[in-house]
């Protein structure tokens, strides 16, 4: 598989660059920010909700541009806890973000919310493996991506829902805009079900910007190249709609260079 | 003497290859406001993308003239530095960019205005006041999740903000309640100057009532039927289309 020639290579970085936990304990309500450090090597961060906790974390990957790295994530949610996780690529050559997700506690939400913003000659792979073996529980898995120059993206999606797990739900959706013709998206979204009893949904689109919104753009005055700047912030800002705290949206609107106009 | 603010001669244009405007002629002058009424499907919106140069019109032959100079060629955004304006009838949603910074980009490349935000601010509060929309809609996307009172008034808005010469109004009264179409067409009134051209395309007669029409066109078939005075477009509530398409 493509995957696995691209990121080959990943696989074999032995050194451990970050190890982080985050706990959000018993009932407890929490957010927290994290910025993956600027080193190659292998980075680990786990999520962890108890019972009845609920837990908002974002993770950015602005590392530089030569850098290689592997964030390897794992979650861990008690009886109706909830975890919202939005992850985003735009640093390092090749980055890869591999996701590993069993949902144990009943009743508990897992919200996966990805943004790979590739240039040049990055290669992202977003990996993201939910598995489902108690009843009564949620995923929603979000993977949008942006691929200009020669950069290439995957994203790769594997939703489990055992017998075990009937009344589960299970969404699961890729959205990706292609903005060069030497760019490349892969998209391989899965969900194996093995209990009827359950509502799941999977879906990918990969499209180039709008004519109609360039013509809109253009008919007040403003060219194809500054048209297209902005459709993509565009594109960029509603992804970062997903994070709640405003703070962190800032910084990363920031960092994305993705500003608005104010307006007060 | 100089030549008219705005003509189209013997305009032939297809969409996907199939000819829809079958010459098209049409002249403005300075402070003339016309009127195209007509049937859905006899090609009223492919005139008004064609004129504002939508890339899916194949202009076959003819020619745009704006202050004598031909742009039938030129793309759309050197149109709007010319100052030629198309209000559409669907704006199109643009998500994740704000009203504001839309606006802002807008004003810039139109009338090349680098303005202060403060002064920024300013101009449009005075504009938002006039037509009442809510200062709160600078923040939301373009268009996204607007009503279809809400996306007229801020097409008219920006007219009056860019300040064209030569507007073209795509049904623009399409969509309104009785409130907003006063509104909108008394705004469009005040624009209306000596220097300055208008083409109204619309159904109804009724936003003529506010914007007194000086030529009335009835468009059929890809072009003009037949052109009077403002009489013509009472005349055409009271018989219908097929009084003048009939002749």
């Amino acid at each position: 598989m493509k995957e696995a020639i691209l990121f080959k290579d990943l696989n074999q970085l032995e050194s451990q660059a970050t190890r982080v936990s985050t706990l959000a304990e018993r009932e407890e309500r929490k957010f927290a920010y994290h910025s993956v450090q600027d080193v190659n090597g292998i980075h680990e961060y786990e999520y962890e909700v108890s019972d009845g906790g609920a837990l908002e974390a974002v993770l950015f990957q602005g590392v530089s541009l030569e850098r290689e790295v592997l964030i390897r994530i794992k979650t861990k949610l008690g009886k109706n806890a909830s975890l919202k996780l939005t992850l985003i690529q735009e640093g390092a050559s090749k980055s890869h973000i591999e996701i590993e997700s069993e949902i144990k506690g009943q009743g508990a939400k897992l919200e996966i919310f990805g943004l790979q913003n590739a240039k040049a000659k990055q290669k992202f792979l977003f990996k993201a493996n939910a598995l489902h073996s108690v009843p009564h529980t949620n995923s929603d898995l979000q993977v949008w991506s942006v691929a200009r120059d020669e950069s290439q993206s995957i994203f790769n999606g594997l939703v489990t829902i055992e017998q075990t797990a009937p009344f589960t739900e299970a969404f699961q959706k890729n959205k990706n805009l292609i903005l060069s013709e030497r760019a490349t998206i892969d998209s391989f979204p899965k969900l194996l079900i093995a209990n009827d009893n359950v509502k799941c949904a999977h879906g990918s689109s990969t499209s180039t910007l709008e004519p109609d919104q360039f013509y809109y753009l253009q008919a007040r005055g403003i060219d194809r190249e500054q048209a297209e700047a902005m459709l993509v912030k565009g594109f960029l800002r509603q992804a970062l709609s997903f994070i709640s705290d405003l703070k962190t949206k800032n910084e990363l609107a920031l960092k994305l260079s993705i500003q608005e106009e104010e307006w007060s | 003497m100089s030549a008219p603010l705005f003509e189209i001669k013997d305009l032939h244009v297809a969409v996907e290859g199939k000819e829809v405007l079958k010459g098209v002629n049409l002249t403005i002058n300075r402070g003339e406001v016309h009127a195209i009424m007509g049937r859905n499907g006899t090609g009223k919106t492919t005139l008004s993308y064609t004129l504002m140069g939508h890339p899916k019109y194949e202009v076959l032959s003819g020619k745009i003239l704006l202050d004598g100079e031909d742009i039938t060629a030129m793309k759309p955004e050197d149109r709007a530095k010319k100052r030629l304006f198309l209000a559409f009838q669907y704006p199109v949603a643009i998500p994740g960019v704000s009203v504001a910074s839309f606006l802002r980009a807008s004003l810039k490349s139109v009338r090349g205005a680098e303005l202060q935000p403060s002064q920024f601010r300013a101009l449009i509060k005075e504009e938002l006041k006039h037509l009442n929309i809510p200062e709160a809609f600078m923040t939301r996307s373009l268009n996204e999740g607007f009503s279809g009172g809400e996306k007229k008034r801020l097409e008219t808005l920006q007219l009056r903000l860019l300040q064209p010469k030569m507007a073209v109004l795509d049904e623009t009264d399409s969509g309104l309640d009785i409130d907003a179409l006063r509104i909108v067409s008394e705004n469009l009134q005040t624009y209306r100057s000596p220097e300055r051209g208008m083409l109204v395309i619309t159904h109804y007669q009724r936003m003529l009532n506010y914007i007194k029409p000086d030529v009335v066109h009835v468009f059929g078939s890809g072009r003009v039927l037949q052109s009077g005075g403002a009489d013509l477009a009472l005349k055409l509530e009271e018989k219908g289309y097929e009084w003048v398409e009939g002749a």
